[in-house]
């Protein structure tokens, strides 16, 4: 105990932080870790769902689509969504990864410079005589030609040959080299992920990128949200959708109105080429066309609403009706909006009433419609609006018809429409009541707007013509209108991403396509016996072989070196 | 060339039985063709066993031996795959008179011409390499891509927008698809590399050696990888073009990236000798009697790298959905 209680002498670590770390980063086995685990990273991103992009700052949505991960996922889906292994290109240990593959890549670029060099410049002409009995690459044979004959031979490959020694004996030891430059070649295409890394950071931090939904001959949109003399506006001359006789979408086109100041630049943007102005370009992102224009003014004739509804690709399935008359007078063509949602079977059921206009100044004829969607067909069900009784057969399928009295109903296809519930819409009773938009298409083509959730139920607007609600405002639908999704951009690391390809495509043709290769030759008497180093293939002995048979050698060769092995 | 436009045309009603008739003449090609690569292969093992048996009774035992086989059938073979690969090539040239833009916009086009790229592919390592027994390997593989391609829709529709650039989707989509059809070659080394337990070793007398085939796949794997390095900053210089950004995650893009790290770690496992068990840290962390058995040979990397190629090609354009979902179904 006595020895115990007497102090030690302080003895130093031998573990040295900054060594480990150094020696780590350069390692390539350690390299082969972070490559390994970048793509196996990468692999889980493609494989699992990941997070729209839209969703990703909204903490609703986000949770709303996680709900419906869970019928796939069950209980893991939390922990998996903690783990972020459905936002992969996101999280922080993604991100991280790349961060640590671009610190190994530096470290490694910088360590291996002076090696490089002084393997270039400085390389090891002399070996010993055991090098030539254990290198991997090797061979040995008789040649009648001596040093002289060895040294030729290679002058003609494009080696660069010396003679390092000459023994007493007459052994003469040469070493040769070909394109021994092209070892810059790996350092060049490590460097060019060091000059992507500066463009990318150009690009996210000095850069500009902005997306805007841009509506037909609506108001200029302003880019910056700050406003100054350098605020640009774009607007939205004409946004086209083209298509081919047959249906097919073949064009996405936008002519759009660029003004900064006093000045303007009016051009056309196109999906593969975007459109340059006042440093900027303009890219066509999107295109929609579930956009609707409305106009709402309150009892007093003020204005509360005067903006486009979009429809953000969202929709409702509805049944596209054709009711015809006795004399096959076409009464309705058209979709038919759901209107309320029938809760009391066991399956919940779209609702709507389908009011035909009377003949020769007669009432209108009402007649009810319910619909449900079962293994992607909608299954309508049409009944008489006063007694409730079905008319012809429950669940209609696209193509049938059913008679009631002097009308013919036939359901002629179920029909994704726009649909959208929106909050704080003008009009609600309060700002949090839902109110539910719809775009139905009627015969001619034309759209118009159905909304439901207001005071006093839903109603129909059709194109130019006001509709007073109970509460008083009235709404006013102009029409449908094409929009683009347009982003206005400026990219300041474009330059430093197109040298780094360039110079990542030249360091791995370097490294490749340029054959180094380093030779030691030793001829002793008619011996001669070679070896060396090359990284590019595997067969450096058979091609060491072949020079022997080159030479004359007659025992130079091995079992298969001239045909197939 | 006008001829075959008017001939091919989409509103031609011929056209889709043409179709029919030239798969079905350039998958008989091309079996044909495997059928003599297998017999080609064959033949060394049945030279095989005749060593054997005239050794069998006296004392010596010659085991892995190179086989050698019918030069025969081997040149048989050429000629049925030089066949094969004009009858590819005339397809994809029909094929792109026809539509009027290279022949690699959905899952049929890009299909049958992977077929015909993983033939010239292997045409041309054959004869710059004069290993001909590779085929027995790589021309099953053209004859299931050929299949393949059989069961995708054949019918011509016009270039959605994001696919109108010509110059481009001619060239980006062509060097991916040329990487790829290099690294099958590869692949078909590897495979054969391993079967025979690696370098030094020779199971298969009959097929080639382990060297060879390392050989091989390390060249056609250093001219895919700079290849595909290359259709891949093409896309993403596409991709800027078109929807202004350069890389965006989509799954088929973020697919051939992980392919292209494949093939970086199998030369980072090339440098490192095999195994990532040395590295420091590691090294601390996993026992010494795991890390002296985990030795995976780097060639496993190119087996892994041909996997991540058949799900980027196959798997991300028919089972997930992204912005290269151009399948044509």
């Amino acid at each position: 105990m006595a020895a115990d209680a007497r102090p030690r002498a302080a003895i130093p670590s031998s573990f040295d932080p900054f060594k480990f770390v150094w020696g780590l980063l350069t390692n390539v086995k350690f390299a082969l870790v972070l490559v390994g685990t970048a793509a196996f990273a990468g692999l889980i991103g493609i494989v699992l769902p990941q997070v729209p992009g839209p969703m990703r700052g909204n903490a609703a949505a986000k949770a709303a689509w996680l709900e419906l991960r869970r019928q796939d996922f069950g209980m893991f889906t939390t922990p998996m969504d903690r783990l972020g292994l459905f936002d992969v290109f996101h999280t922080v240990w993604f991100n991280g990864l790349w961060v640590l593959i671009i610190v190994a890549v530096t470290v490694c670029t910088v360590s291996r410079f002076l090696p490089t060099w002084r393997s270039v410049h400085r390389p090891t002409r002399s070996v010993g005589d055991g090098y030539f009995d254990r290198a991997h690459h090797r061979a040995s044979f008789t040649q009648p030609g001596g040093a002289d004959a060895v040294e030729r031979l290679l002058k003609k490959r494009r080696y660069a040959v010396e003679r390092t020694r000459t023994d007493p004996d007459g052994t003469v030891y040469l070493f040769a080299e070909r394109f021994s430059w092209s070892q810059y070649g790996t350092f060049l295409s490590h460097l060019a992920l060091l000059m992507l890394l500066v463009g990318a950071l150009l690009t996210r931090f000095a850069g500009f990128n902005e997306t805007f939904v841009i509506g037909e001959n609506t108001p200029a949109v302003p880019v910056f949200a700050d406003p100054g003399p350098n605020q640009l506006f774009v607007q939205m001359d004409k946004a086209v959708r083209g298509t081919d006789p047959t249906g097919n979408v073949v064009d996405f086109h936008s002519i759009v109105t660029v003004r900064r100041g006093t000045d303007t630049v009016t051009c056309k943007v196109t999906v593969n080429d975007p459109c340059s102005a006042f440093g900027y370009k303009i890219h066509q992102a999107a295109f929609f066309n579930d956009i609707a224009k409305l106009h709402v003014t309150d009892g007093s004739g003020r204005l509360i609403w005067d903006d486009l509804v979009d429809f953000q690709s969202e929709t409702n399935a509805v049944p596209t009706l054709r009711v015809t008359g006795p004399d096959n007078q076409v009464l309705f063509e058209g979709d038919l909006p759901q209107m309320s949602t029938d809760t009391s079977g066991a399956l919940p059921q779209a609702r709507a009433v389908l009011s035909v206009p009377g003949q020769d100044g007669a009432a209108p004829t009402v007649f009810g419609a319910t619909w449900r969607v079962t293994n992607g067909v909608l299954r309508l069900t049409m009944s008489s609006l006063g007694t409730g009784a079905t008319i012809g057969q429950p669940d209609l399928m696209p193509g049938d018809s059913v008679h009631q009295g002097p009308y013919t109903i036939s359901y002629v296809q179920g029909h994704a429409i726009p649909a959208i519930t929106l909050l704080k819409f003008p009009g609600a009773p309060t700002p949090d009541t839902p109110v539910t938009l719809q775009m139905p298409t009627g015969a001619d083509g034309k759209t118009s707007l159905y909304i439901s959730g207001l005071d006093g139920g839903g109603f129909q607007l059709a194109q130019g013509r006001p509709v007073i609600s109970p509460s008083g405002d009235t709404y006013s639908y102009n029409g449908q209108v094409n929009a683009s999704g347009v982003s206005v951009k400026r990219d300041p690391g474009s330059t430093f991403i197109f040298v780094a390809v360039i110079m990542a495509l030249v360091g791995l043709a370097i490294t490749f396509y340029i054959p180094r290769r380093r030779l030691w030759v030793r001829v002793q008497g008619a011996r001669t016996s070679l070896a060396g180093v090359a990284e590019r293939t595997t067969r450096f002995s058979r091609e060491l072989r072949l020079m022997g048979a080159e030479l004359g050698a007659r025992d130079a060769l091995q079992e298969g070196d001239l045909g197939e092995t | 060339m006008l001829y075959a436009k008017h001939y091919c045309s989409q509103f031609h009603p011929k056209y889709n039985a043409n179709i029919a008739d030239t798969v079905k003449a350039n998958n008989a090609a091309a079996i044909m063709a495997a059928a003599t690569y297998t017999a080609y292969v064959a033949s060394a093992t049945v030279s095989l066993r005749g060593l054997t048996a005239e050794t069998d009774v006296g004392t010596v035992t010659i085991s892995g031996a190179p086989g050698v086989p019918n030069p025969g059938f081997g040149r048989l073979a050429t000629t049925l795959l030089t066949v094969a690969v004009i009858f590819l090539g005339g397809m994809v040239a029909s094929r792109w008179a026809a539509t009027g833009h290279a022949p690699i916009s959905d899952l049929y086009e890009f299909t049958a011409t992977f077929g015909f790229g993983i033939a010239a592919a292997y045409l041309a390592f054959e004869t710059f390499m004069r290993q001909r027994r590779f085929g027995v390997l790589a021309l099953p593989i053209v004859c299931i891509v050929l299949g393949i391609a059989t069961l995708f829709p054949t019918t011509i529709t016009p270039l959605i927008p994001a696919l109108q650039n010509g110059p481009l989707l001619t060239i980006h989509v062509s060097v991916m698809m040329i990487s790829y059809a290099v690294l099958t070659v590869a692949f078909c080394g590897a495979v054969v590399y391993l079967a025979q337990g690696g370098e030094g070793h020779r199971r298969f007398g009959s097929l080639p050696s382990a060297e060879a085939s390392a050989d091989l796949a390390h060249r056609a794997v250093i001219i895919g990888f700079p290849l595909l390095a290359g259709g891949i900053a093409l896309g993403a210089w596409w991709a800027n073009s078109a929807w202004g950004r350069y890389w965006g995650w989509d799954p088929k893009e973020t697919s051939a990236l992980v392919t292209w790290l494949s093939m970086a770690a199998y030369f980072h496992a090339r440098a490192g000798n095999g195994s990532v068990a040395g590295a420091p840290g590691i090294r601390r962390i996993v026992p010494e009697r795991i890390r002296r058995g985990w030795r995976p040979d780097p060639m496993w990397w190119l087996v892994i790298m041909w996997a991540l190629v058949m799900f980027t090609y196959f798997g991300v354009n028919l089972w997930i959905s992204g912005l290269h979902s151009y399948t044509g179904m």
